[in-house]
């Protein structure tokens, strides 16, 4: 099993480096993510997005369209990939505590 | 060693249910001389993975042995064996055929079948919705009509008669329509007649990899039914080799209706740069370029020529992988392999070893990738080696060397 080390807590990992339950995600939690995927600094911008994408799952229980995280947030596919330059699906949705998604992604 | 093959209950009966499943082809004529397990690129780095021991078990009849065999799974069917096979056994026909037929849907790894069941069940493996996959493209013709400076440009939808009918992978509608952007951008500098669907646009079909023919059937119909509606000419397939491989393997076995070429996406640019229709800067692009020959295009559908031609065109510095075309290595994520997590270690860390060996090796910057399979593993393996390199599909590349005609504005971005 792998497992993220966060302030001495474990958080437990599936085999692709997404987290098993959202439940135990926080901005810690996203931190450790974010430098681990290359990002030092997660800005307002990297925020806004990946708080956006942890309400958007938590209430739906399915990752957003790229088209509405882009409506709903403002931000153009270009800015997306130049925050996030393992993209949307594999690098933002890991950092927000979404669980990996199924399909060819 | 008679009772320890006594005690494995061989017979004929499995034997000769396997070969009529595939049609009476004849995998008996098997020499046992191991070239398939030398030829496989995973074979001493994955323990159970050895294709003569299985072909041996099938052929002896043991079917408790075979359906128990971890190599069933374990193997991402990319038929580097066959190639090394001096009869030719096709070992990708064989696995497929277990798979399809001795389990249940229940019992495949990983979530295979999941994505199977969204695709019955939506039409698409991300179960995108009619009204989000047309709010899609009615962003990227928004986003087109601003980079070519072109407010009367559309998206052709439901075009008829048209001579290409393009369809895709629902990852380019749900996480990366920047992919489908620069297609679509390219058909309009070529000035093609094209068609996108409204109703069926998803080409993959992940029952190519379960290996169950009925739902394999039935996800690629509506596709098949959907050119013949609209009346298109050809079917033009995205940059994966699943879709692709999926589509013509379908169209062999199973279509009746009226005949159309089935081509990949390369083959239309290698035609449209033949002809003069796309001009591309050879100067915009100048770090070393390889390319990774995926099974499903290489090995399986002999689409080897059409991708150098194109990268030849605006590639100054293109070294090619050793080895490579059709006796190219698997990427190690074929086969359905990046859907069943149980092994992503298998597949990340002991498979992608050679991949990324065959990499380093060429000292390319840039690794042209024609497969959202294979590029979903090969950047998996470039993060965990630290490869340093770029990965890019060859639509990206090309849009990106694009020059724009006179009189049209597109700045490459």
């Amino acid at each position: 099993m792998n497992y993220l080390h966060v302030n001495g807590r474990e958080i437990e990992l599936d085999e692709d480096g997404f987290i098993i339950d959202p439940e135990e995600w926080t901005e810690e939690v996203a931190r450790v993510f974010a430098a681990n995927e290359g990002i030092s600094d997660l800005t307002d911008e990297h925020w806004k997005i990946i708080n956006y994408l942890h309400e958007y799952y938590a209430e739906n229980q399915i990752a957003p369209m790229i088209r509405k995280l882009c409506k709903d947030t403002g931000f153009s596919l270009k800015r997306i990939y130049e925050l996030f330059p393992s993209g949307p699906a594999k690098g933002a949705c890991r950092i927000a505590g979404l669980p990996k998604p199924t399909g060819c992604v | 060693m008679e009772n320890a093959t006594n005690t494995l209950h061989p017979g004929p009966s499995f034997r000769e249910e396997v070969k009529e499943l595939i049609h009476d082809f004849d995998f008996g004529n098997c020499l046992s001389c191991g070239m398939c397990t030398a030829g496989c690129p995973f074979s001493d780095l994955v323990l159970g993975l050895d294709p003569r021991r299985f072909l041996r078990k099938l052929l002896l009849g043991l079917r408790e042995e075979v359906l128990s065999d971890p190599f069933v799974f374990l193997c991402n069917m990319c038929e580097r064996c066959t190639i090394e096979c001096p009869m030719g056994i096709k070992m990708g026909s064989l696995v497929r055929t277990v798979r399809g037929h001795f389990y249940t849907r229940e019992e495949y790894p990983g979530f295979l079948q999941k994505v199977v069941q969204e695709q019955l069940e939506t039409g698409n493996q991300m179960s995108v919705t009619p009204e989000d996959y047309l709010e899609t493209l009615d962003w990227l013709q928004e986003e087109l009509q601003q980079e070519l400076g072109d407010p009367g440009y559309r998206i052709p939808l439901d075009r008829r008669d048209a001579d290409y009918f393009y369809a895709f992978n629902a990852r380019e509608i749900k996480y990366y329509p920047n992919e489908l952007q620069a297609v679509l951008k390219i058909f309009y500098v070529a000035g093609i007649n094209y068609t996108i669907s409204s109703r069926k646009w998803d080409a993959t079909n992940l029952a190519l990899f379960t290996g169950n023919n009925e739902d394999f059937y039935k996800i690629q119909m509506p596709l098949f039914e959907e050119v013949v509606r609209l009346g298109a000419k050809e079917l033009i397939i995205t940059e994966c080799g699943g879709a692709f491989h999926a589509t013509r393997h379908a169209y062999r076995s199973f279509w009746k209706g009226r005949a159309f070429p089935v081509r990949h996406i390369i083959q239309l640019l290698d035609q449209l740069i033949g002809e003069g229709r796309l001009k591309l800067d050879p100067t915009v692009i100048t770090a070393p370029v390889t390319y990774h020959d995926p099974c499903s295009l290489a090995r399986k559908e002999g689409l080897v020529k059409e991708a150098r031609r194109v990268l030849k065109a605006f590639i100054r510095d293109f070294r090619e992988m050793n080895p490579n075309r059709t006796d190219n290595y698997c990427c190690g994520g074929g086969g359905g392999f990046i859907a069943m997590p149980e092994y992503s270690k298998a597949r990340i860390e002991a498979k992608g070893r050679r991949k990324a060996g065959q990499i380093r090796a060429t000292g390319a910057k840039i690794v042209a990738v024609p497969c959202h399979n294979c590029m979903d593993q090969i950047n998996d393996i470039t993060r965990h080696f630290k490869l340093g390199t770029s990965n890019r599909h060859v639509c990206s590349l090309v849009e990106e060397a694009l020059i724009m005609p006179p009189g049209k504005k597109g700045n490459t971005s």
